[in-house]
């Protein structure tokens, strides 16, 4: 009965109710969209920074990140990797070797980022093979073969074909060089590798650098980036290795995790704004209804009606603008994020996020998106309602006899 | 219970009301002693601002009197807190205003049962008596209309209804003809009139219409918030 | 992002300390000028052939380059190293304040970018910078007498402040040279805030030809724990007829 009257009460000023209910319906959207937005954007961008480049977990000689230097090595790696990938909820791995050198290209010369790798596990761990937008990837055989970044290649004017040497210095003191071929131009999305690293077989690097069986880090690609930790975890337990550092991508992209957390403290701001909005409508129609029903809560009063029982009208009311709300709002804003999940919307604008730049945003259709919104419009609309409500609640039943 | 007898269904002792315009203070009600008997039809009467509608507040438990003491039905009103006036007037008595006061977004079967819902009243009677009572007051086709369907009369006949259904000791109308055509006004009177008769039901009203005062059985005239006479005809 | 180790060495090649000179004859009463004069010129000649040895030790490795080196005046400098086999016709022009490189292995000549002038040398302690810059303490400096608190009563001390507005990255550099000979027996090299930042200690004093001078140099870089390089000359001609051709980018690629 009482939610019957409410409910028919709610629709006595469509007007004013329509108002309300989009003002709660668009707030809750927009919050949810936003939610999901920054929630699958960053999804995407996660998966582009570890998927496709650093692995979700890292294994280093201790303080390698912070003080790299060529003798911070992971010695019998490859014992260690089939270790790792024995572990349960393990996807792939890879080893990589890193050194700096000047490498030259018939004229021109440059310093740049020497990377070496398996080209057998690093196809698989992130995709390798899908970087390259000229000429081939590397032979899973060492055959002195390189792969240039795009920006490295453009500054050396090179090409697929040419001939590129290297010059550096290897673990032994005495001076690395050699002559390779190059044989594809690789783009990896993160314009600062892509500016200054070229690729060569693990092997290859190893004889040029005289590091024979060493490798300064592997990367571990996991099943589900939800137990990053659990892995992290797990795989440094099997190593048991004091003197190696096993971090998820969380702390070794500590920079790039940090502005992500500050860029999604940023989404609660618009929250708050939104909240705002919603608080303000709520306030309005609530009042202006109370105000309106002066006389009629006077004579519900003088019938005998007990005060917490028009307070109860007058939420139960709110309670029944905010379902509606926030079912169209589910509606809406589930069928816009999974259509933006899927096909992502082209920004107006170029955007670069650690390096690398994306072009389109993506959305998330997730539990978060729904469950932070729709609390906060459910909570924001009952605080504003208390007062209004209790206002109702107080009112005299002697204005009932009283014409106005 | 002082010296109100089981019969003396409301008991006004030196009631006064001040109420403050803007800081002024207006004394609406004087101090007025008056005591009203079961199955009584009385009429109080006397100019615009005689404070009519002010001492119905104040024996009814809507307003609080600024003096004196008012028993309804042997309880002492002056000493109930707010719930227990509440419960008090929904289990006592039925209001009829000048203003119908229906309210507009329930059914003329809502409207009606609403008190014997807050009662707790099983759904099966309420049912059974709320069609009973439309019947009788000639309303049997409109229990599933809104209000505002309705003519001003057939308002007020469900007004009545919204007042007796329960079957309170006291029913309290203040101007219940006084939007309406004399006719109409008329045969709502007879109505309550036989409603006084038949089942005992206590009538007080506030009025201008010379027909209420001809048909009442008592007359109380007020004067600037006092009484000014009080007579009982037969 | 992945911001790896840029600043890992990277080698160039260029001979350096290629310190040219004579010996000189003492004097007895001391003129400040003339000693710093003697002190620039002891390695210098208008032309030299040298052939030497330099040693690196790091924490992580050591080895000995044994190289030849030519000179002509101030601008002109041409090393081959000769031993060990894997670097055997390494090579290094420089001419004023260009540098290259040939590297046999790849067949190539590689001009070394400014960048990397202030890269290692050879995996050594010394800078390409270092061995382009030759900056005399005679023209480029202000020196004078100190006394420093040692037992040493038998060297002079000389602290050497560069002239303003000359790229030298020093805050001083205080010498000590003998009292007898006038050589060069250490010289430390401090930055603006007095920090000391690199020692270079000279012995075995040997007589080439007519010049006697400290055949054996030790590079000490206090900024880096466990590293020294030393240079320790077998042969060296002073003011001989070296061949223009020597000093060429056809010469470089000879594996002569
Ligand atoms: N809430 C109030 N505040 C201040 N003064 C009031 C208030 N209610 C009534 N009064 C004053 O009290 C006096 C009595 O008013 P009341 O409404 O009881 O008169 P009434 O006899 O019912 O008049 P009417 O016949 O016009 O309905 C009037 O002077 C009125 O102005
Ligand atoms: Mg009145």
């Amino acid at each position: 009965m009482l939610f019957k009257f409410a409910f028919r009460n709610v629709f006595r000023q469509k007007r004013r109710t329509l108002l309300t209910v989009l003002t709660m319906f668009g707030g809750f959207t927009l919050a949810a969209l936003s939610i999901g937005i920054a929630d699958g954007s960053y999804a995407y961008i996660i998966n582009m920074f570890t998927r496709n480049q650093l692995g979700h977990i890292q294994v280093h000689k201790n303080d390698y990140l912070d003080r790299p230097s060529l003798y911070k090595t992971i010695d019998s790696y490859e014992t260690i990797g089939r270790g790792i990938i024995g572990l349960e909820g393990i996807e792939a791995w890879a080893p990589r070797l890193y050194s700096a050198g000047l490498v030259s290209v018939g004229e021109k010369s440059a310093t740049a980022q020497i990377i070496g790798i398996d080209p057998a596990l690093e196809n698989k761990a992130t995709r390798f093979d899908r970087k390259i937008v000229e000429g081939s990837g590397l032979s899973p055989e060492p055959a002195h073969e390189v792969v240039v970044g795009n920006g490295l290649a453009e500054v050396l004017r090179a090409k697929t074909g040419d001939e590129i040497v290297i010059v550096s210095q290897a673990a032994d003191g005495s001076i690395a060089n050699d002559l390779y071929d190059i044989v594809g131009i690789a783009a990896s999305g993160d314009d600062m590798t892509d500016r200054s690293a070229f690729y060569m077989h693990l092997a290859d690097a190893q004889e040029l650098l005289v590091l024979y069986g060493r490798v300064h880090e592997l990367i571990v690609i996991i099943d589900d980036v939800d137990y990053v930790f659990e892995k992290t975890a797990a795989i440094k337990e099997i190593l048991a290795d004091p003197t190696l550092t096993v971090e998820p991508w969380q702390e070794f992209a500590r920079s790039f995790y940090q502005a992500m957390q500050a860029d999604l403290r940023g989404n609660w701001i618009m929250l708050l704004i939104v909240n705002l909005i919603v608080a303000v409508g709520v306030l309005n129609t609530v009042l202006m209804t109370v105000l309106e029903r002066t006389r009629e809560y006077g004579v519900l009063r003088a019938m005998g009606t007990r005060p917490f029982m028009i307070f109860r009208l007058v939420i139960t009311e709110v309670l029944i603008m905010v379902v509606i709300s926030l079912i169209i709002g589910i509606l809406l804003s589930v069928a816009v994020n999974s259509v933006l999940a899927s096909s992502g919307i082209p920004m107006p604008f170029k955007f670069d996020y650690g390096g690398m730049t994306f072009t389109r945003w993506y959305s998330e259709v997730n539990a978060r998106s729904l469950y932070i919104p729709g609390i906060t419009v459910i909570v924001v609309a009952l605080f504003v309602s208390v007062f209004p409500a209790s206002r109702a609640a107080r009112i005299a039943p002697a204005s009932a006899m009283r014409m106005n | 219970m002082v010296d109100s007898s089981q019969n003396d269904v409301i008991v006004a002792k030196g009631v006064r009301k001040v109420y403050s315009d803007n800081g002024v203070p207006v004394e609406a009600v004087r101090g007025i002693d008056l005591t009203i008997s079961r199955g009584e039809f009385t009429a109080i009467v006397g100019p615009s601002g005689s404070g009519k509608t002010t001492f119905l507040n104040c024996i009814s438990g809507l307003d609080d009197v600024t003096d004196g003491d008012v028993w309804l039905g042997g309880r002492h009103l002056t000493h109930m807190s707010g719930r227990e006036l509440s419960d008090f007037r929904r289990d006592n008595i039925g209001f009829i205003f000048q203003a119908y006061n229906l309210i507009p977004v329930l059914t003329i079967e809502e409207n009606v049962e609403y008190v014997m819902l807050l009662q707790g009243v099983s759904s099966c009677k309420r049912h059974r008596r709320v069609t009973e009572i439309l019947e009788e007051l000639g309303l049997g086709g409109f229990a599933d209309r809104l209000p505002t369907r309705l003519s001003g009369g057939q308002r007020q006949r469900v007004a009545i209804a919204r007042a007796i259904v329960s079957q309170p000791a006291i029913i309290l109308a203040d101007e219940p003809t006084a939007n309406l055509d004399s006719q109409t006004g008329a045969d709502l009177l007879d109505l309550m009139r036989e409603l006084n008769e038949k089942r005992g039901m206590t009538f007080v009203f506030s009025t201008h219409d010379t027909m209420i005062m001809k048909r009442a059985k008592r007359l109380v005239v007020l004067k600037d918030g006092l009484i000014a006479s009080d007579e009982t005809r037969k | 992002m992945i911001n790896r180790f840029y600043s890992l060495l990277v080698t160039g090649l260029v001979l350096t300390v290629v310190l040219t000179g004579g010996a000189r004859a003492e004097s007895d009463s001391l003129d400040i000028n003339k000693l710093i004069k003697e002190v620039d010129d002891l390695y210098r000649s208008e032309a030299s052939y040298a052939e030497l040895e330099m040693e690196i030790v790091t924490p992580h490795w050591e080895r000995t380059l044994v190289m030849k080196s030519w000179t002509e005046g101030m601008d002109k400098t041409f090393i081959r190293i000769t031993s060990p086999l894997k670097e055997k016709g390494v090579a290094t022009l420089r001419i004023k304040n260009e540098m290259w490189n040939f590297l046999p292995k790849t067949n190539k000549v590689m001009k070394i970018p400014p960048s990397m002038m202030m890269s290692s040398w050879m995996g050594s302690d010394f800078t390409n910078d270092d061995l382009v810059k030759e900056f005399s303490l005679f023209e480029d400096y202000t020196y004078e007498l100190i006394k420093l608190d040692t037992p040493a009563t038998d060297l002079h001390f000389i602290n050497c402040i560069p002239r303003e507005d000359l790229p030298i990255v020093w805050g001083n550099i205080v010498i000590a040279v003998t009292k007898d000979k006038h050589l060069p027996v250490w010289q430390k090299y401090y930055d603006e805030k007095g920090n000391l930042m690199r020692v270079m200690t000279y012995a075995e004093v040997k007589k080439f030809g007519d010049r006697l001078i400290p055949a054996m140099m030790e590079m000490v870089p206090l900024s880096k724990e466990g590293h020294r390089t030393i240079i320790r000359y077998i042969d060296i001609a002073f003011d001989i007829e070296v061949d223009k051709e020597i000093f060429s980018l056809r010469n470089l690629r000879s594996m002569k």
